[in-house]
């Protein structure tokens, strides 16, 4: 066999016959059919092939290592390992008919009567392997069963362990009772249910491994460059030729490595959004759609008239009236005067409020739903209803006006807080508690800090909210500049109305400045 | 590309990434880089060792130009990197971080895309929509690093081995001429930590990607670098093939640092450091 090398003399190549030797993956032809395959290409290339079944998967690596074989067909993992060597290059990858990917899986099968159902449950059962080189047989097996803890070498683990010489074999031990279970190839079994070696319903399926990608036909490394070239050309065009083969029965053709690979990735592509994405994106423009019809909003029409509507409106407001600013600003500053104090009220009344309303926080559950009806009572009702309430209750003035911007927001702040309070990071906290912190304690240590940035920037978030609404509040007798602004509304003033729109505006934009200094400060 | 950069001396091509008399000063005057000089060939796997503080991590931040150089400049694939041409240059290099800085809520698959997002910055990636070709490339770098049944998994949920895997993956996918590692593996354990660096170090070499590795394990360091660069206060102490570091070396790097004794001659670590526990031991009055 020595005389396989490069600069042999003719016929062709030098060399008078190849050898082909097949892992012991199946014992009969349709489960790993090469004949015809090899017949084919032993026309083409004018040498005679004998194809060898080898009776394991290391006698296969071995001929191809030492040039007795100079083909052969090794499974994915003695393949892996072959090559890893450098004793092999692949060529042909065969791709199954019907358009499948050449990925194929373990599947762990027991008889359709056996109570296993899971493969936690196979411990101390009587279990079928296959040769330690087999992928599917073995390797894949032993990774799925050790990821829960079960080794699949041990005999404390199992009640026998079995050696199968092929997947065939493994099957129908486990058909016959021979063993509870074996893991085997999905090829494998396939193909017996296709043929009807195996009886549909009579095994059953109980877990099956990820992808493991279809093994390629080899040639031994040390191959003449020339005659590889034509071994590979014959292998990729013989379908054109005939009805072909390989593992797991009839194959729609040989593809080069790089593309079977760029295949078995295809496998993997999932669409970024399902149907049911584009479903749901369409089904809410349709509702909104509807909405907007049953409302009767119209937006062209809104578009085509808004210039007039706008130019008329704003002709009235202008130039603004600052005639009486003195009085504005004394107005503007209760506003701002009932919306710093509702605020402080709002946030001393949902500091507590919070604490008890966070889960981590809360001393009990009673105490946390309690404290959760009260934020979600004062949120929801209106601080206009509230202040309207107020001043029915306790006349016109700005006491209304506090009370009832602290209320509300008092609802909102304590939910904001117990909601961060509840995100904070767990770590600090189980620190302090393995320590033997007290309770307040390892609030004030582990959650206050983490919370000040969210708690200003709420505050600050709340003063600027509160502000505008003061300014409502004025409408309903609540005081401050609301106040101004619904009398000159009354009265026709425009201008004066456009002059304290101006005001507000002025207020809030100098809040929101020194309310970003205040926020930056705490980052 | 190379006649874009007259500057470089003859033979250039044979670095890839090369760091000039590099300075740093920060704003509030630390100096971090005192001065750094450094070449790195094509495929080569060089690691960083050094103290805490000694400007490791500044010296990563700064070849991508993440800092400013106060001095000194950075050479990268035969040009020179400048304000200008920032964006070319991280193009060029992948970057693998401590804290893997993965996006927690995202697939394995659409992390590893997002090294693309530099060259894919069109309407569709803003809905995580990809190419085709860009989806094979992906699964093909998650294949690489072994976690191709895992392309589906939001990265939260994956071991703190596999993060880091696609980590690696989102760097190769870039294709890039040389990959940046800032404690890649330090807080994996020391089994997961050698397979990552072992598969880091395989596909570059076979993609011939240079590789700057920072590290704090020095028999990581001996067991994978090409070349070991020790960076001490800002200065490169040493640079010179594993087999030629001794522990006398390693004393060296890491004087002063109470790590001289890695080597386990025996007793304590050299701590030379005064603490006034020695001056007056005992509890507090
Ligand atoms: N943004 C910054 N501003 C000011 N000083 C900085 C800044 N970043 C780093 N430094 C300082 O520069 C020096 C070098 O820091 P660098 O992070 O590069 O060290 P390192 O070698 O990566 O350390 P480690 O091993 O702990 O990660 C340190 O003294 C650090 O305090
Ligand atoms: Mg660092």
């Amino acid at each position: 066999m020595t005389d396989r090398s490069i600069d042999g003399p003719p016929p062709e190549f030098g060399i008078k016959a190849l050898t082909m030797v097949v892992a012991p993956a199946s014992d009969h032809a349709g489960g790993l059919d090469l004949q015809g395959l090899t017949d084919h290409l032993s026309r083409e290339i004018g040498l005679p092939i004998d194809l060898i079944r080898c009776e394991n998967y290391g006698e296969a690596i071995e001929a191809l290592a030492s040039g007795a074989a100079a083909l052969g067909w090794l499974g994915p993992h003695a393949y892996v390992k072959a090559a890893r060597d450098g004793h092999v290059e692949p060529f042909a990858v065969g791709m199954p008919a019907g358009g499948a990917s050449p990925n194929y899986q373990s599947l762990f099968v027991v008889r359709d009567d056996s109570k296993i159902t899971t493969l936690a449950e196979v411990r101390n059962h009587r279990i079928a392997v296959g040769d330690p080189h087999s992928t599917s047989g073995y390797i894949v097996p032993r990774r799925e069963l050790a990821d829960i803890g079960i080794r699949i070498e041990s005999e404390s683990d199992f009640a026998e362990i079995i050696q199968a010489s092929n997947h065939d074999d493994a099957l129908r031990m486990v058909v016959d009772g021979a063993v509870d279970l074996a893991p085997v190839s999905s090829v494998n079994f396939d193909e017996n249910l296709r043929s009807g070696i195996i009886k549909p319903g009579r095994l059953r399926v109980i877990h099956r491994s990820p992808d493991i990608p279809g093994a390629p036909l080899v040639y031994a490394a040390a191959l003449a460059p020339d005659l590889k070239r034509r071994i590979k050309d014959t292998v990729l065009r013989a379908h054109e030729h005939m009805e072909i083969g390989g593992y797991g029965g009839a194959l729609e053709r040989y593809v080069d490595p790089a593309e079977a690979r760029a295949k078995l990735l295809a496998a993997y592509i999932r669409p970024q959004w399902t149907w049911r994405t584009y479903l749901a994106i369409g089904a809410l423009i349709g509702v909104i759609w509807l909405v907007a019809v049953d409302l009767e909003v119209d937006p062209m029409a809104l578009m085509q008239s808004a210039g007039s509507y706008f130019a008329d409106i704003i002709g009235r407001m202008m130039p603004p009236d600052f005639s009486d600013l003195p009085a504005l600003l004394l107005a503007m500053l209760e506003t701002v005067e009932i919306a710093l104090l509702g605020t402080v009220l709002a946030i001393s009344l949902s500091i507590p409020v919070a604490l008890c309303a966070a889960r981590n926080t809360a001393p009990n559950y009673a105490v946390y739903l309690v404290a959760r009806v009260i934020t979600v009572f004062f949120r929801a009702i209106p601080e206009f209803i509230l202040a309207m309430i107020l001043v029915i209750a306790i006349g016109f003035g700005a006491m209304p006006g506090v009370l009832a911007l602290g209320f509300h927001t008092m609802g909102f702040l304590a939910k904001f807080y117990a909601d961060a309070a509840e995100d904070v990071d767990f770590g600090p906290i189980d620190a302090l508690n393995s320590m033997g912190a007290p309770r307040m304690q390892v609030v004030a240590f582990a959650i206050v800090p983490q919370i000040v940035a969210p708690f200003i920037g709420y505050n600050l978030y709340i003063l600027d909210r509160n502000i505008r609404m003061a300014t409502m509040l004025g409408i309903v007798g609540a005081g401050g500049i609301g106040y101004e602004l619904q009398a000159a509304f009354r009265m026709f003033e425009y201008q004066r109305v456009s002059a304290i729109i101006i005001l507000i505006f002025a207020t809030i934009f100098v809040i929101d400045m020194i309310s970003s200094r205040i926020r930056a400060r705490f980052q | 590309m190379s006649a874009a950069a007259p500057e470089t001396q003859a033979g250039h091509s044979r670095w890839v990434l090369r760091v000039n008399d590099a300075k740093k000063t920060f704003e509030d005057g630390t100096p971090a880089l005192k001065d750094v000089s450094l070449e790195v060939r094509p495929g080569e796997f060089v690691v960083v060792l050094g103290p805490s503080g000694a400007g490791k991590t500044t010296l990563l931040r700064s070849i991508i130009g993440l800092e400013r150089l106060t001095a000194g400049e950075v050479w990268l694939d035969g040009a020179r990197v400048e304000t200008a041409n920032l964006a070319e240059t991280r193009r060029k290099v992948g970057m693998i971080f401590q804290g893997f800085n993965l996006i927690d809520n995202l697939s394995a698959l659409n992390n590893v895309l997002s090294g693309l997002l530099d060259t894919r910055g069109n309407l569709a990636t803003l809905f995580y929509i990809f190419k085709r070709s860009d989806k094979l490339s992906a699964l093909q770098c998650l294949d690489q690093v072994g976690l191709l049944d895992k392309a589906y998994q939001a990265a939260g949920k994956l071991s703190g081995g596999q993060r880091q895997r696609v980590g690696v993956a989102r760097a190769l996918i870039r294709q890039p001429r040389v990959l940046l590692a800032d404690e890649p593996v330090a807080s994996l354990d020391p089994m997961i930590a050698f397979t990552v660096l072992s598969l880091i170090k395989e596909i570059c070499a076979k993609q011939n990607i240079a590789v700057i590795c920072n590290l704090h394990q020095v028999d990581l360091a001996l067991r994978f670098a090409d070349r070991i660069v020790g960076l001490s206060d800002g200065r490169v102490l040493l640079d010179e093939k594993p087999d030629a570091i001794n522990e006398d070396y390693i004393r060296r790097i890491y004087a002063g640092h109470g790590q001289g004794m890695y080597f386990g001659a025996g007793g304590g670590p050299a701590d030379d450091t005064i603490h006034f526990d020695t001056l007056a031991p005992g509890p507090l009055p």
